[in-house]
């Protein structure tokens, strides 16, 4: 029997090349085709990319599938980026049932077949899935190493400086700057339904954005949260925060685009300059957490938490019976007159007992207001305009709102 | 990987035997003032054991000056006594009297849940002479009961430590009488 098997030499070419590197393989296969190749993983965020045309970067904005293969999972598609739109080919990658990424060719201005490139793209698109499964459990493998060197830092299990510095420096981190830690969290977590799966997307958007930052990550996913360490690059700890809090708003505003049912936080701890006083800042960021979400504040600083986290870790009877002495007679005249006083004193505390903007809060007239606080300075028995007395008024109506009186 | 070990106390089951307490002095030799748990009176028919919950977000290893507290990857939280100057804030912070100072050592000590018996595979010492099997150990980040609570009524605020100890509350029960 005389038969040959011959297999083509730019699959040779390109089966030796992708055991080097990704990037190499799709300068190799843009080279061989003479089109634009580009590799994304399963959230289309360019992975490498190769042009004839010397494009080096863009933005993929959304991807339309224009028409399918028949016999390959390939398709047709528009891209659709930042600067202008784009046509080509693509085909995802999978391992198992796993989507690892897509793969895409961009037609240059010619009409392509789909026809003509669907056995290279499904060729290719077998090998980048071996390329791409060895770097995820390559990644997994050293998350491990990771997950348990930072559950360490978080926890206090390091007591020395020096030990946490040089274990940093294997994943390129550097401890030796002052460190705060942000803790995000979902509201009502429940892990046996879908929700671990948010906090993969939690984790994915808060590294992403580190990123485009240009900030090396430093997360820990726990169950129902997400750690970030976040160093800090300014000497002035006010530009740090201010740091911080952009980071996080931007985190928690891609949260509720994609998922617009529900509730996300942050807490944020204190700033440490010993990386082995970092599990503080954790626990700091989930008492803020904690508060913020009783509170209804997204993004929670310790540090801005004073008066409400020692009322709240004050004794639940004793804050009872000051709330009663302050307010209890207010609340009373309000229940048996069928009024509500308490409503407008609170939009008074909120407006810091200011009048004017009391008045335009409630849609009142000044006067209106006027003789309402003389009535409630007649009920309380006290003068509103006493330092003291706002004092206890204030603290009075954040016990309310802390403990749910 | 990580796991949250925690207690699992069904309200319905304690008779107040003290069973517990006896075990776990018993087990950690610990001096009479120092009570790592403790079995209280809730109401007439109610009993609850405590001990150091394990808390996820725990204050005492917040705010110990000397950094005494670890959190081991198994969730028990445990103190190094070498480390502990006496000055008690953790006792301050922790909002169900876990921390317990030995007047004799001028030390703070607390449940470490047993940890050297559950690295051999055995229960903690509490658990295993508990004569009603009221009490129990699980992994939290796995543990799912629709019937169990996160707190029963006269167990302190649970909100910021988040503690490892999920309940059974006492059911009702119906007094039938002979006519």
């Amino acid at each position: 029997m005389n038969s040959h098997f011959t297999i083509s030499s730019i699959a040779q070419d390109l089966l030796n090349t992708s055991i080097t590197s990704i990037a190499l393989t799709i300068e190799k296969l843009s080279n061989h085709i003479s089109l634009e190749v580009f590799l994304t993983d399963q959230h289309y965020q360019i992975l490498a990319l190769s042009s004839p045309s010397g494009v080096s970067e863009f933005t993929i904005m959304a991807i339309q599938q224009l028409s399918a293969s028949a016999s390959t999972p390939a398709f047709q598609c528009k891209i659709m980026t930042l600067e202008s739109d784009k046509y080509g080919f693509a085909t995802p990658i999978t391992h198992g049932n796993e989507l690892l990424g897509y793969l895409f060719f961009i037609q240059n201005g010619e009409s392509y077949r789909l026809e003509e490139y669907e056995s290279l793209l499904a060729y290719t698109a077998s090998l980048f899935s071996i390329k791409l499964y060895q770097n995820r459990e390559l990644r997994k493998e050293k998350m491990k190493f990771k997950e348990v060197f930072l559950f360490d830092i978080l926890y206090g299990n390091f007591k020395q400086k020096e030990e946490i510095l040089e274990y940093g420096h294997i994943w390129g981190w550097n401890f030796a700057v002052p460190n705060t830690v942000a803790v995000f969290s979902i509201a009502d977590f429940n892990h046996i339904s879908t929700d671990q799966h948010i906090i993969n997307t939690l984790l994915y958007i808060a590294e992403r954005t580190l990123l485009e930052r240009n900030m090396k990550p430093i997360s820990l996913k726990r169950q129902n949260h997400l750690v970030i360490i976040f160093p800090s690059e300014e000497t002035e700890q006010k530009k740090h925060l201010a740091q911080i809090e952009d980071f996080s708003g931007t985190v928690l505003r891609l949260l509720s685009t994609q998922y617009p049912e529900r509730s996300f936080s942050c807490g944020i701890g204190k700033t440490y300059r010993n990386p082995a006083d970092l599990f503080r800042s954790y626990q700091e960021a989930k008492v803020a957490l904690d508060l913020g979400e009783i509170m209804g504040i997204d993004i929670s600083f310790f540090t801005d938490l004073g008066l409400e986290r020692i009322l709240y870790k004050h004794d639940l009877q004793d804050l009872k019976e000051f709330y009663t002495a302050t307010l209890g007679g207010l609340q009373e005249y309000d229940n048996t007159n069928n009024v509500d006083l308490m409503n407008t004193l609170e939009s008074l505390v909120t407006n810091q007992f200011d009048i004017t903007a009391t008045s335009k809060a409630l849609f009142l007239h000044r006067n209106t207001l006027r003789y309402r606080m003389k009535k409630m300075e007649e009920i309380l028995d006290m003068k509103l305009d006493d330092l003291n007395t706002k004092l206890n008024i204030l603290a009075a109506f954040k016990v309310k709102m802390l403990r749910k009186l | 990987m990580f796991k949250q070990l925690g207690y699992v106390f069904n309200a319905d089951d304690c008779i107040g035997c003290k069973a517990c307490e006896i075990a776990c002095k018993n087990e950690n030799q610990t001096p009479a003032h120092v009570r790592w748990r403790r079995v209280s009176k809730l109401d007439t028919e109610t009993f609850l054991s405590i001990s150091c919950n394990h808390c996820e977000n725990p204050e005492c290893f917040r705010v110990c000056p000397e950094r005494a507290f670890t959190k081991r990857s198994d969730g028990i939280v445990e103190i190094d006594e070498s480390r502990c100057n006496g000055c008690k804030l953790c006792i301050e912070a922790c909002p169900y009297s876990a921390p317990q100072f030995n007047s004799e050592t001028q030390k703070v000590s607390k449940c470490q849940m047993c940890y050297p018996r559950q690295d051999v595979g055995l229960p903690p010492a509490c658990v295993e002479a508990c004569t009603t099997g009221a009490l129990g150990t699980v992994d939290l980040f796995q543990f799912t009961d629709p019937e169990s609570i996160r707190s029963l009524s006269g167990f302190p605020d649970i909100k910021i430590t988040n503690p490892s100890i999920v309940f059974y509350p006492v059911k009702p029960r119906t007094r039938y009488f002979l006519k």
